[in-house]
């Protein structure tokens, strides 16, 4: 599975929408249920797939999905650039 | 001459599996052995290690490489074997029959099996999700499965509240840090814990203003108990540590009488920064001792300090959390708060244990006194014999703040008694006890007893023993006794598990709680203990028991040697024959017999043997054994039915039997005259006695239904 289908199945699971499509300019204002509780859910969630740990400043500072992979890729998780 | 290869593996297998094992290394060490060797070893295992978790895990083991295997015990009644038998139909097949029998039977749900009801929960019912919830242990689950299974609670609340007859309790969290995490959880932990409770939780740092705000959430929810959750994160450095105490009283204070509930107070964790000696700096150790004595009537301290300090200050935190969130613990730490909570929450609204009635062997100490000797019964030596002296421990501690404890136990009065005289090791003594029940009545026929000459009610009883069988019926008979699950690592894993029940938290120890001990122990002394139990019979004829009797040939003779070799208190002359010496008899035509027991609870498998030989018009019985787990229930009887229906009609007339008294087989030294045999002397072998077969036997005490497998009918 690449990074991003890994990346898409935990946002999938955390909103509970099987069907849940990930894009990169996507932002907690576009996701119902994207709020602080489920922000810190998909951290823990990814981190935890991923084994990376990302620091709390950099946590506050994602602004949207792309981010997200620019952070992963920041720990060595590549392959999650476009499919 | 040597051992073949596998007999070595076995051995090295029974040793690892000694305490407890870890499958992956099993797994790891089978896949180097090759399958031949694995399987021959985990079947010579098998064969010498007791029903128990570790023969669970080795079943586990050899389904995977030969699963008819594993069916096979579990048709002779090999329960470890059917617990692993449905656990592995319900992953491979989603049969959620297999799944709740799985559930219902006490042993442990295998990951795999736990994953599966994870994903499937969706579209459980109520009573099913609610068993799988009770057997998964929120508190050891993973963050991700927990929130899964408190979320599929949340979306069934309305068919848990329809189908369950739990108390239903309101529950608010008010806190000093983010309560959203743990808030779902614990829903879900206190279903587990027996509750079925709605979770309501403010916005962090609303504490005084939610009470005092007629229009906030609280004031409309009335809830039974409010939990202020606080984190020693949440105090500034500054003189306001100092107020911690006195402010929490106050505010506990402030909802006895603004709400009329109970309240729980977090006390103050130790940090990952307090890195000096002692840990906790001193000025939190001082409020911690302050909020203990200040708090109101009504109001608790849940310690928060002792839990983290279980866990350990690395586990508990992830200070990101903290910044970003205000979460002041780590996310995977979230299922144990929530577990931990959800036992204290219970034990407050709960009626109080008072009682404690205990098992003797393998609880007290190790091993089966009847069969060991008093001196044979492990105390000390090994972690497993330090295990049961810390347990014997703790039960003091219990006696001393106020707890009474009662044996219960399926023994000989005297051999129950025997290592409380003669081994010094022993923590606890014959006169710590409030009752001591020793005989071979059902448990939950014992216990009624116990309880009401002590005055009190079962709800108030908690019940333990290994045995899970045991354990099943006093459920089932007296669902308002409380009965923990035994611990997966057994004994050495015990007192962990009770206090996570909560079910031995005191909140407040009263000078009167401790007198009343003594004063009951006082009491039960000078009372006698009833002869008779009037709903005995009442009982057993409920327990649907079934006595199936077969030949002894070759689908049997195994176990029948076996029970031969180790059966040391239903024997009555205890000859050690071998399997060539069975077949002999066989072959000489003697009666034989083989029963398999079974009752609602399920099988027992082949637990009693016979043996007689026919001189003449005489028949001797030169073996008679039944295996202690199903002493009491009238099996004894059934197997005389069984073997006079077979005089009868063979023209027999006398029926001759020995009784050889040892250390071991005193429970049974009035079986013979019970019958309705008569002594007729005394030779080498024993006590000689005679039974008339024209004389009617004592059918009306049978409550066994017998089916003789010859004719495979009802006899």
């Amino acid at each position: 599975m690449s990074t991003r289908e890994r990346v898409r199945v935990i946002f999938a699971d955390v909103f509970d929408a099987p069907d849940f499509e990930l894009r990169d300019d996507m932002t907690a204002d576009d996701v119902e249920g994207w709020d602080s509780l489920n922000h810190i859910n998909l951290i823990i969630a990814i981190e935890n797939e991923f084994a990376v740990q990302f620091e709390g400043t950099e946590i506050a500072a994602l602004a949207n999905v792309g981010d997200l992979f620019a952070l992963l890729a920041s720990r060595g998780v590549t392959n999650g650039g476009a499919p | 001459m040597t051992d073949p290869p596998s007999s070595q593996l076995a051995e090295l297998l029974a040793y690892m599996t000694r305490i407890e094992l870890d499958p992956d290394r099993l797994r790891a060490f089978l896949s180097v052995v090759g399958k031949a060797d694995a399987v021959a070893a985990l079947h010579s295992a098998l064969d010498r290690v007791p029903r128990g978790t570790r023969r669970l895990a080795l079943a586990r083991e050899l389904h995977a490489f030969d699963p008819e295997a594993v069916e096979g015990f579990a048709r002779n009644g090999d329960d470890c074997a059917r617990h692993v038998v449905a656990e592995h139909r319900y992953v491979a097949t989603g049969d959620v029959e297999a799944l709740a029998a799985a559930l219902r039977d006490g042993w442990p749900l295998e990951p795999a099996a736990v994953e599966r009801g994870l994903q499937d929960a969706g579209a459980f019912d109520a009573t099913l999700l609610a068993a799988l919830v009770q057997k998964l242990g929120l508190g050891a689950a993973g963050y991700r499965q927990a929130s899964t299974l408190a979320k599929r609670v949340a979306d069934l609340a309305p068919d848990l509240r329809g189908t369950l007859a739990f108390p239903r309790l309101n529950v608010a969290l008010l806190g000093e840090v983010t309560v959203d995490y743990v808030r779902p959880l614990l829903e879900a932990a206190l279903l587990e814990a027996g509750i079925l409770a709605t979770v309501r939780g403010g916005a962090f740092g609303e504490l005084e203003q939610a009470v005092l705000d007629q229009s906030s959430w609280l004031a409309g929810f009335a809830p039974d108990v409010v939990v202020v959750v606080g984190s020693t994160l949440a105090l500034p450095d500054g003189p306001a540590r100092e107020e911690f105490a006195r402010r929490r009283a106050e505010l506990a204070a402030l909802v006895t009488e603004r709400l009329g509930s109970d309240v729980l107070v977090t006390n103050l964790e130790a940090l990952p920064t307090h890195t000096g000696p002692g840990g906790a700096p001193a000025w939190v150790v001082r409020q911690n001792a302050l909020l203990a004595e200040a708090l109101p009537e009504r109001a608790h301290v849940f310690d928060l300090a002792s839990l983290v300090a279980e866990i350990g200050v690395d586990r508990w935190f992830d200070l990101r959390l903290w910044s970003v969130a205000r979460q002041a613990t780590a996310l995977h730490a979230t299922p144990v708060l929530a577990d931990r909570l959800a036992r204290a929450i219970r034990s407050l609204v709960e009626p109080p244990v008072k009682l404690i009635v205990t098992d003797l062997d393998n609880v007290l100490w190790g091993g089966t006194v009847a069969e060991v000797g008093a001196d044979g019964v492990q105390l000390g030596g090994n972690e497993l014999g330090e295990a049961h002296l810390r347990l014997q421990e703790l039960l003091r501690e219990c006696i001393a703040m106020g707890f009474l404890v009662a044996v219960c136990s399926k023994n000989t009065e005297e051999a129950a008694r025997s290592p409380f005289v003669s081994r010094p090791e022993m923590l606890l003594g014959l006169d710590d006890f409030a009752a001591f029940e020793a005989s071979f009545l059902p448990k939950s026929v014992q216990l009624p007893e116990v309880v009401e000459r002590l005055n009190l009610g079962l709800q108030s009883v908690l019940f333990l023993d290994d045995e899970p069988h045991e354990r099943a019926e006093m459920r089932d008979r007296h669902p308002e006794v409380r009965v923990p699950e035994w611990p997966e690592d057994g004994i050495v894993g015990l007192p962990t598990l009770l206090a996570r029940t909560g079910w031995l938290t005191r909140f407040r120890v009263t000078a009167a709680d401790e007198l009343r001990g003594k004063m009951v122990r006082d009491e039960t002394t000078r009372q006698t203990l009833r002869a008779t139990y009037a709903n005995l019979g009442d009982f057993l004829g409920s327990l649907d028991l079934v006595a199936r009797v077969t030949p002894i040939g070759a689908a049997n003779i195994d176990r029948v040697t076996q029970l031969v070799q180790k059966t040391n208190q239903f024997n009555l002359t205890t000859p050690r024959y071998s399997r060539r010496e069975l077949e002999e008899r066989i072959a000489d035509g003697a009666y034989t017999a083989a029963v398999e027991v079974e009752d609602r609870y399920g099988p027992y498998g082949l637990t009693g043997a016979l043996v007689a030989g026919r001189h003449g018009d005489t028949l001797a019985v030169d073996l008679w054994l039944m295996s202690c787990r199903v002493m009491g229930k009238t099996v004894e009887l059934a197997m005389f039915e069984h073997l006079l229906q077979y005089a009868r009609t063979a023209g027999i007339e006398t029926i001759e039997a020995r009784y050889r008294p040892t250390d071991k087989n005193g429970a049974i030294a009035s079986l013979l005259p019970d019958l309705g045999f008569e002594l007729a002397g005394e030779d080498a072998e024993g006590h000689v006695y005679r039974f008339a077969v024209k004389r009617e036997a004592l059918r009306a005490n049978l409550h066994v239904t017998l089916v003789d497998e010859l004719t495979g009918s009802p006899a």
